[in-house]
């Protein structure tokens, strides 16, 4: 049998990666939180300039002259930049303490893509998570907004489709986010040599 | 030698007669003036011509001392008091013609006593120019009284004939005299002519507008009314010009010029490096206002047409100032943020070399390079000359690294009544940081990338505008009672000099409005009803030093307002007349009547048909009661902007005695009652002294739209305007206004504080073995968190730094890629302060809430910990040792703090503990403190209770005590108290730490650093000093 043979039978299904992340979020609980809060407050800052804009647009052709200025959509790039670096330097943190636990994995046979799965796999579970949480943040401060400046009435002016269009692409942006800030870290973790992380001391 | 004393006697009396006969003042001579009036050209006398004689010249003073006529032969005859000058005006108007025939002739003449003088006047052929509408200038919503000139086409000079100059207007002379309108011009018939008009206003206390833009006390405007072809009128003709139209023609060629001049100093900012998104939008603005003013000049509507001018002008002036100052303190700002780049550059040099050499010249490239930055992307560097701005750079790096050098010489010194002085701990905490952040370099430049983002995303994406120009916002929801509109002056500056028993505080006052607006508005087609208030200005009701200031008495009842009303007017507006509960409403033709309050009323036990009298300083007034009005109701009536009907009082709000009989009264403003208040008409309101004209309602037209007419007032008129509209109530004013935009960069700033709290909170577990060593060797719970902000600093001034120059960076990317994001460039240095405080609030904020939600920093005390089962014997404790140590004089604070500790969770159902005693014994050559308690926890019939024995003992040969605690129980139990008595004991030691703070006597341990091979150390010393 050869190596590749041989690799073909080490089996690391996704089923087992989302259960391990899923575990390592509640481990980390504390953490895990403060990271869903940063993609949650980025896409709720997405969700809401859009959902204001939508709302501010349909009033528009009822005469009202309030539009969201570009400079709140530079302020919303700046925000999912930021979170993008918040959860790099967050995994690369849970790499960091998860030295010995991947060198183990390593040794036991886990392969380089199973590590990096798995931490894919905990960065999408954030990711879904906190895109949710920050799109529901988002439509009701956009909600709150428009109630506030425009009145009740004009909220119906909005069809359904726009808002989940925008959970859509909430999630979408989240889950890009989250894995385009996890590449790094979880490359890292996947290319380490289980010697060094077994002697590795935080 | 003959006597000639007789002789000389009758020539000196002869001499003095003589003198006297011909003195104009001790005789009563006169001076005879003889003259003709003919018409100039033809010579025919004119007949029944008016005469009229003048004291003073027509440039000055002038005073009209003598009115007369020609005869039918067009001869006149005057004897004119000797010893003056005269001004003589001829005139002559046929009542047949519609316009003046005649341009009036003066001459002006010395009378001389016994004097006669034979004048001719040819008057030249004359007709009248009527100039209707007012006079508006784009530059004030105040113009003084223009002053009308008829000038020469040719020479742009004002007409002469003879002495007379023409100039008209509310002027004495000719206007006054010659019983003319001050928009009446006489001008001369047959002559082609052109008219100019001359205003200034004075810059007053209500003149906000103009003090905002004129730095002098007075400005003035002029324009010409003309035509293609210049006036030429026939003799006795009368044309109508409008006023109006030419002021706002006159007013649209200001704006463009201003305009115009504006866009040239853009171009040339933007050629310098300036980000001018939002000025160009501003200026975008102005140019669109332009176009709607001339769409409504070219449909008639001159008001309309100048309120878009005003608007445009108000921002135009306000973005010129602007502009102005950006380049100013663009140049000013360059001294200020070089340091601050010298300060970044040290830091990042300091952060990642060793060897002083190795810092100075690392220092020297990164100032370079962040000096290229700043020439390339901030434009106040190309402002400044080359050699200045080198110059400054060159000197602020080398001050900087010079203090940075000399600084540690200072931060050494001996301790301090047993501590170590804070100035100590900088050097070593500072290098501590240093290091750490050196070894986890990648998340620190994961961090440092997130704060420079962050920095530069409130640089480049927040902008923060102050200006002056039409504020138009909604104030309610709720309209007014009536749709329609109010207007009032602008607020009025504080009376102070009124206050003496206030400190000079005061209160905010009225400007009564100019009756004239009264008239202006009723002249409005688009205005159905004009209600003006008179009220009395406000009076004091408090007594101290005299203050009490009623504005009248009825017997001896205290009026202290009194509002006047057109009664038919003010009715349709308010509900006034529904507020009758005796008697009738007011009329306007009454005349001495007045409303009362049902409570004034029974107090005065007058009726409806009685007379009162109103006692005034100085006079009284007689009034009828014709009408008795509701108290509470007249109490709770709100005029169309929301503020009380009733006229306002000085009451106290508070008193503060400033030394014996002495106080400072803090006053307040507040309604009247409606007992303190008289109900009367405008007439007699008018004649009471302190009164005036505080609002004007207005109900508009069918049709008519108040929000615009408010704004139109506001800006043409210089009013405070509220619109009352069924959605709600609006006021226009022309006010000073500040704009936030990016408010919004909270988000990314929370983000990353979550960020650095992540990686604060990893630090401290990562690093926790370093911080037991450190607090083994004694470092307290602050001085460990001074080094974890240390850290945050650090990071804080180099994104700062980087930030702010990388905002400058991204101003120059959307001026490049045209993104247009309106934001106003922050050139001022201050910004640097700020740009500071957002990455320190951000590192400090992230720091501050880890190291709380941390424990770790005192781990000797909570570290985790567990006692050994095995070692479980039936009735034998535990015996567990508990990191603390306790000096020998804090033994007794130290023991009275844990019984109390211990007694305070007697009622504890969670936690509680029962003491069952104390102990002092010398043991083995040991001294032992010791108490004895109880330990219970999850409740009463909970199986984890303990008898255990606190023991503190000190052995012989020791300074310190050390601690122990014997627990007998079940092994988990044991474990709960020694949690418990751990617990205890961080409570004692956070204690202990204020205790050093407050009290500098008391001797608990200190530091001190000693430096081995450039590695600084910090190490417990006992018992020193």
């Amino acid at each position: 049998m050869d190596e590749k043979d041989e690799r073909k039978r080490i089996t690391f299904s996704l089923v087992d990666a989302a259960r391990l992340g899923y575990d390592n979020v509640k481990r980390r609980f504390n953490r895990a939180s403060l990271n869903l809060m940063a993609i949650a407050l980025g896409i709720a800052f997405f969700s809401s300039l859009y959902l204001m804009d939508a709302f501010l647009g349909a009033y528009t052709q009822v005469g009202g002259e309030v539009r969201v200025e570009g400079y709140q959509y530079g302020l919303m790039i700046v925000s999912l930049v930021v979170c993008a670096v918040s959860i790099t330097n967050s995994i690369l943190i849970t790499v960091y303490e998860r030295y010995k636990e991947i060198g183990t994995m390593k040794c036991l046979g886990a392969l380089d893509q199973h590590v990096l799965k798995l931490f894919l796999v905990e960065s999408f579970i954030l990711a879904i998570l906190g895109g949710s949480l920050g799109f529901f943040m988002g439509l009701i401060a956009a909600t709150l907004f428009c109630a506030i400046t425009m009145g009740f009435g004009h909220l119906s002016m909005l069809p359904l489709s726009v808002p989940l269009l925008l959970f859509g692409k909430s999630i979408l942006i989240s889950v890009t986010l989250s894995t385009i800030a996890t590449i790094y870290p979880a490359y890292k973790a996947a290319k380490l040599d289980p010697v060094e992380a077994l002697r590795y001391e935080v | 030698m003959r006597n000639r004393g007789p002789l000389l006697l009758i020539s000196v009396l002869l001499a003095i007669s003589l003198i006297l006969s011909h003195s104009p003042a001790l005789g009563n001579e006169s001076t005879i003036v003889l003259g003709t009036v003919s018409e100039r050209g033809t010579g025919d006398r004119i007949p029944n011509a008016h005469v009229l004689v003048l004291v003073g010249r027509q440039e000055g003073y002038i005073r009209k001392v003598l009115e007369t006529g020609a005869n039918s032969s067009g001869y006149f005859a005057l004897e004119l008091p000797a010893g003056s000058n005269y001004s003589i005006c001829v005139y002559y108007d046929n009542p047949l013609t519609p316009g003046f025939d005649y341009v009036p002739s003066v001459k002006t003449i010395y009378a001389l006593s016994g004097a006669r003088l034979n004048l001719s006047f040819e008057l030249y052929e004359g007709a009248s120019l009527l100039l209707d509408g007012e006079v508006l200038f784009v530059e004030t919503a105040y113009p003084e009284k223009p002053v009308f000139a008829v000038l020469d086409p040719e020479s742009r000079e004002i007409m002469k004939f003879g002495d007379f100059t023409l100039k008209f207007g509310e002027l004495d002379f000719p206007n006054k005299y010659l019983e003319l309108d001050p928009n009446h011009v006489i001008v001369p018939a047959g002559i082609p002519f052109m008219i100019g008009v001359y205003s200034g206003s004075e810059i007053s206390a209500g003149n906000l507008d103009v003090i905002w833009y004129s730095g002098s006390n007075l400005i003035s405007q002029s324009f010409i009314i003309d035509r293609p072809d210049h006036f030429l009128l026939e003799k006795g003709e009368t044309i109508h010009v409008d006023l109006t139209e030419f002021s706002v023609l006159n007013g649209l060629s200001t704006v463009k010029r201003l305009v115009s001049e504006v866009q040239f100093i853009i171009r040339e900012r933007k050629e310098e490096g300036f980000y001018l998104a939002l000025e160009e939008q501003r200026l975008s603005r102005t140019y669109s206002l332009i176009h709607e003013a001339e769409y409504f000049l070219n449909q008639g509507e001159f008001e309309f047409s100048f309120a878009k001018l005003r608007e445009a002008y108000t921002e135009a002036s306000d973005l010129k100032r602007w502009l102005d100052e950006m380049r100013i303190e663009a140049y000013r700002s360059v001294f200020l943020i070089l340091p601050f780049l010298a300060l970044t550059a040290s830091a990042i040099s300091f952060l990642f070399f060793e060897g002083r050499s190795m810092k100075v010249i690392a220092a020297f490239v990164v100032f370079l390079l962040l000096l290229l930055a700043t020439y390339l992307l901030y434009p106040g560097s190309r402002i400044v000359e080359a050699p200045i701005y080198f110059g400054a750079s060159l000197a602020s790096l080398i001050s900087v690294l010079s203090v940075l050098a000399v600084l540690p010489m200072f931060m050494r010194g001996g301790e301090f009544r047993g501590r170590v002085p804070l100035k100590n701990l900088v050097v070593p905490v500072l290098s501590i940081a240093k290091r750490n952040l050196r070894r986890r370099r990648l998340r620190f430049i994961l961090t440092l990338i997130s704060i420079t983002i962050l920095v530069s995303s409130f640089v480049s994406l927040t902008s923060f505008t102050t200006g002056y120009g039409l504020s138009f916002s909604r104030v309610s929801k709720m309209p007014g009672l009536k749709l329609g509109m109010l207007v009032r002056t602008l607020r009025s500056p504080v009376m102070r000099a009124y206050a003496p028993a206030s400190g000079g505080k005061g209160v905010l006052w009225f400007t009564p409005l100019e009756d004239s607006m009264v008239d202006w508005f009723r002249a409005r087609p688009y205005v159905r009803l004009v209600s003006p208030k008179y009220e009395s200005t406000p009076r004091r009701q408090y007594d101290y030093m005299g203050s009490y200031n009623p504005l009248g008495y009825i017997e001896d009842h205290p009026i202290f307002g009194v509002l006047g009303i057109i009664p038919s007017i003010e009715a349709e507006i308010l509900p006034l007349e529904e507020m009758i509960v005796e008697g009738r409403f007011l009329r306007d033709e009454d005349e001495n009547s007045v409303l009362i309050s049902k409570e004034l009323e029974d107090e005065l036990k007058l009726g409806v048909g009685d007379w009162l009298v109103l006692q005034l300083s100085g006079r009284n007034l007689t009034l009828r009661v014709v009408g008795v009005l509701d108290d509470r109701r007249l109490e709770a009536l709100k005029d169309i902007d929301g503020s009380p009907y009733l006229p306002m009082k000085i009451v106290e709000l508070g008193r503060t005695e400033l030394e014996e009989g002495v106080s400072l009264v803090l006053e307040g403003l507040a309604p009247c009652s409606a007992k303190e208040t008289l109900v009367t008409t405008w007439k007699i309101a008018y004649e009471i002294p302190g009164i005036g004209i505080s609002r004007i309602d207005l109900v508009l037209e069918e049709g008519e739209d108040p929000k615009e007419y408010a704004k139109m007032i506001a800006l043409n008129k210089g009013l405070r305007a509220w619109a009352s509209t069924q959605d709600g109530l609006y006021l226009a004013q022309l006010a000073p206004y500040f704009q936030g935009k990016g408010l919004s960069v909270a988000i990314p700033w929370i983000i990353v504080v979550l960020n650095v709290v992540t990686t604060m909170l990893n630090s401290l577990y990562e690093r926790k073995k370093e911080i037991l060593i450190y607090s083994s060797i004694g470092i307290s719970p602050s001085q460990m968190a001074c080094i974890f902000l240390a850290e945050a600093g650090i990071i804080g001034v180099i994104g700062g730094g980087t930030g702010y120059l990388l905002g400058f960076g991204w101003y120059k990317v959307m001026s490049h890629i045209a993104a247009n994001v309106q934001v106003k460039q922050k050139v001022s240095a201050l910004w640097t302060v700020g740009a500071m405080a957002v990455s320190m609030a951000a590192v400090l904020v992230g720091g501050l809430t880890a190291l709380k939600g941390s424990v770790i920093i005192t781990p000797s005390l909570k570290r985790r910990w567990r006692i050994d089962e095995r070692k479980y014997k039936l009735n034998k404790p535990f015996k567990l040792a508990l990191p603390i140590w306790i000096a020998e004089e804090e033994v007794d604070d130290f023991m009275n703090f844990m019984l109390k500790a211990l007694k305070s969770r007697k009622d504890d159902y969670e936690e509680h503990t029962y003491v069952l005693g104390e102990g002092m014994e010398e043991l083995d050559g040991a001294s032992v403190r010791s108490i004895e308690f109880f330990y219970t926890t999850g409740g009463q019939t909970s199986p984890f209770h303990t008898r255990n024995k606190f023991v503190l003992r000190k052995e012989r040969g020791s300074d310190t005590y050390a601690a122990e605690l014997l627990s007998d129980g079940l092994p988990e139990a044991v474990q709960r108290t020694g949690s418990f008595i751990r617990k205890v004991l961080l409570e004692w030691n956070v204690k202990r730490g204020r205790l050093r703070g407050k009290d500098d006597d008391r001797h608990y341990g200190s530091l001190f650093i000693c430096k081995e091979k450039g590695f600084e150390w910090m190490r417990r010393m006992k018992g020193r000093g």
